[in-house]
């Protein structure tokens, strides 16, 4: 048989380059049943405390985590580390400043000789480590503290829809459906890598879609909750959470992290319209100079939606609690609520990626109830997500390691130390992430006086930077700017936060 | 006829991931970013694939009379020709996914509506005779056939190129879904 040159260059081709080395990932361990107490951490996405009626909302959003509160410890100065879920989740379970572990920019990762520095790594080896997030974002850093946790539940388990791309592909889901989704269905672009398929798998998706949410939909006539289309509904999630309690071995860790009152506000109808026409009228805000220019009408209707979302999440949230409380899970396990950052509805901003670093997006709620705590304390010194990986060690057992910039939190540590530091946040969407920070927004709390610095900004274009100083006791909702270049306080608060950067970006120079 | 059906889907399934596998890289492992890319060509074969049935049962349309490389030409202009139009609307929507290009012009311009109307026929009109136009050449050109055909030969063999690829991309898949 002969070949000519075309045919031998068709033939040679069918052997493309082959022996790649796979390894395949790590497994599971299993741990044995010990006294020790469990820790349940429970996250709700994009929880701002300055939407909730415990911490003094005047609409009444959390009146049933008011009542568990009741037997909590309350910090009402609590912040996350970042504007959104990348920064502000990586904070909370490393124990450092986005300045440190870097991961500013969405979807990014932790910088790689710092990643083994994670909650997961540094709780006992004989605590059964369990992790779940609705959340994308979040998935892409749990993930890469993959090594240390003992079961990482895939996001799909608690997705409302047998998406085809769970059945086709179930052992490698992740990847399968960022795949499938830029290839055929990337809706934000409308360019995919497939010329046909989108038009085709939009038509199919939305029938299987509509199909699933339909017994669902008369309780959610805004739509069903959902991440990128993807449906699920808040109260199997919570039902997964109870059943959890049981199933799993003792001691554990359970990081679980929900999508509400993460955008699309779509709640129960139980709590639509709870707001509508309801009197109240928040404090009108300046523009902000990097304003997106939402109108107020429109951030007056997010904000209502928004407000109803977080008092499905209350009821929810309280069900939950008492699902808990019924199989004794109180007695032995350490229950902790929070958020990884806020939500902005004012200043002509919506959501949670602009470039401010104002109260709604970046004060978060913070609830842990010991087991066994009958009385309410509240705590209102300046207190961190970063703290929240050395707290949990102090009340594991653990030692602390040298490296956490977060403090125990009090009551579990006298306090003195609290009432004194320096509370940081960093907003750097944009800036290359393992670049000197020279596009940014960093935030300092000291003495409950708030700055935030602004620099790199092309809108400012008479200056590289642009300055915020609110007394934050006097003046909560931030509308009085007190900064002024001659105030020894603005100055001294300045120099701090650019001699932080500075020593931040030395290695990255 | 499906080797050259083929080369549209690999080529813009390429061009788009080489686009999104770097930022893959940096967010997970060199593995995951080239699994990526296995996934994106596994998709893009499937596609040929399914083209390539409709090419088929378009095929019952094409005149009795004519030689087998009149047909596979006839077929893979067609599908050249809709693929090319599939990119140009994606490329409409480039870094703007709301309106496309087309629709924010026309809106964004101070002309009316019976305007705009007539833009959108024409353009339908054009898109409709961009199809006609190479199955007429080939029906009465012989010459122009020759040269087509030598042309979509050399094509074949870039296609080739695609196909060993999947088989690779095919092959990681399923390791990825059975190990």
């Amino acid at each position: 048989m002969k070949f000519n040159r075309r045919e031998f260059f068709k033939f040679l081709s069918l052997f493309p380059i082959t022996g790649s080395r796979f390894k395949p990932n790590n497994i599971v361990q299993r741990f044995g049943q010990k006294d020790t107490p469990n820790v349940l951490l429970i996250l709700f996405d994009t929880f701002s405390a300055k939407n909730m009626s415990l911490y003094g909302y005047p609409r009444n959003t959390t009146p049933l985590i008011e009542q568990l509160a009741e037997k909590a410890i309350v910090y009402h100065n609590h912040y996350a580390g970042g504007p959104f879920t990348t920064p502000g989740t990586t904070s909370l379970l490393t124990g450092m400043y986005p300045f440190t572990h870097r991961a500013v920019n969405a979807e990014e990762l932790v910088y790689k000789p710092l990643r083994d520095r994670n909650i997961f790594n540094y709780l006992a080896d004989d605590c059964y480590k369990i992790a779940y997030t609705h959340n994308s974002q979040a998935d892409t850093v749990i993930r890469q503290f993959d090594e240390s946790i003992t079961e990482y539940v895939p996001r799909q388990e608690l997705y409302l829809m047998d998406y085809w791309v769970n059945d086709v592909f179930s052992n490698d889901f992740d990847l399968a459906f960022v795949s499938v989704q830029k290839a055929i269905e990337d809706l934000r672009h409308k360019v995919t890598n497939s010329l046909y398929f989108p038009f085709i798998h939009g038509k199919l998706f939305d029938i299987k879609k509509q199909a699933a949410a339909a017994p669902y939909r008369p309780d959610f006539p805004r739509g069903l909750p959902n991440v990128s289309g993807l449906d699920f509904i808040l109260e199997d999630a919570m039902d997964w959470v109870s059943a959890q309690y049981s199933r799993l071995p003792h001691p554990f860790f359970a990081y679980f992290h929900f999508l509400p009152p993460h955008d699309p506000y779509n709640t129960r109808k139980d709590f639509l319209h709870r707001y509508l026409d309801d009197g109240f009228t928040p404090s009108e805000k300046p523009l902000h100079p990097l304003t997106y220019n939402k109108s107020n009408k429109l951030l007056l209707k997010e904000r209502r939606y928004y407000d109803e979302f977080i008092n499905y999440v209350d009821a929810e949230f309280y069900r939950l609690f008492s699902l808990l409380e019924a199989q004794g899970a109180l007695e032995n396990t350490w229950i902790i609520l929070t958020s990884d950052h806020g939500e902005m509805l004012e200043r002509g901003l919506n959501g949670h990626f602009g470039p401010t670093l104002h109260e709604p997006v970046i004060h978060i709620p913070l609830l842990i109830f010991p087991p066994g705590q009958n009385e309410r304390v509240d705590i209102y010194d300046t207190t961190s997500a970063i703290d929240i990986l050395p707290t949990m060690l102090e009340i594991t057992g653990q030692s602390q390691p040298e490296w956490t910039e977060g403090m125990v939190l009090p009551p579990f540590s006298s306090g003195q130390e609290i009432k004194r530091r320096s509370v940081y946040a960093l907003s750097a969407r944009i800036n290359p992430r393992y670049k000197p920070f020279n596009h940014a927004t960093v935030m300092l709390i000291e003495n409950r006086m708030k700055m935030m610095y602004y620099y790199g900004y092309d809108e400012f274009k008479d200056s590289s930077e642009y300055i915020e100083l609110y007394d934050l006791e006097n003046d909560p909702e931030e509308l009085n700017n007190l900064y002024h270049p001659d105030i020894p306080l603005a100055r001294q608060m300045r120099d701090k936060i650019i001699s932080r950067l500075e020593k931040e970006n030395e290695p990255y120079n | 006829m499906f080797l050259l059906l083929a080369l549209p889907h690999h080529f813009w399934s390429m061009l788009i991931a080489l686009r999104d596998v770097e930022g893959m890289a940096r967010r997970s492992t060199t593995f995951d970013a080239v699994s990526f890319i296995a996934y994106v060509l596994v998709i893009a074969l499937a596609e040929s694939i399914f083209t390539f049935v409709i090419a088929l049962l378009f095929s019952l349309l094409l005149p009795r009379r004519w030689q087998m490389n009149q047909r596979i030409l006839a077929l893979a202009s067609i599908g050249y020709v809709v693929a090319g139009w599939t990119i140009l609307n994606q490329i409409n929507y480039w870094n703007d996914y709301h309106n496309g290009f087309l629709l924010n012009w026309l809106s964004s311009s101070s002309h009316d509506l019976r305007y705009g109307l007539m833009v959108i026929i024409l353009a339908v009109l054009l898109v409709i005779l961009s199809i006609v136009l190479p199955v007429y050449i080939i029906d009465r050109f012989a010459a122009e056939v020759k040269i087509l055909d030598r042309f979509a030969d050399r094509l074949t063999i870039l296609s080739t190129f695609f196909i060993g690829i999947d088989v690779f991309a095919v092959l990681l898949v399923l390791y990825r879904n059975i190990r």
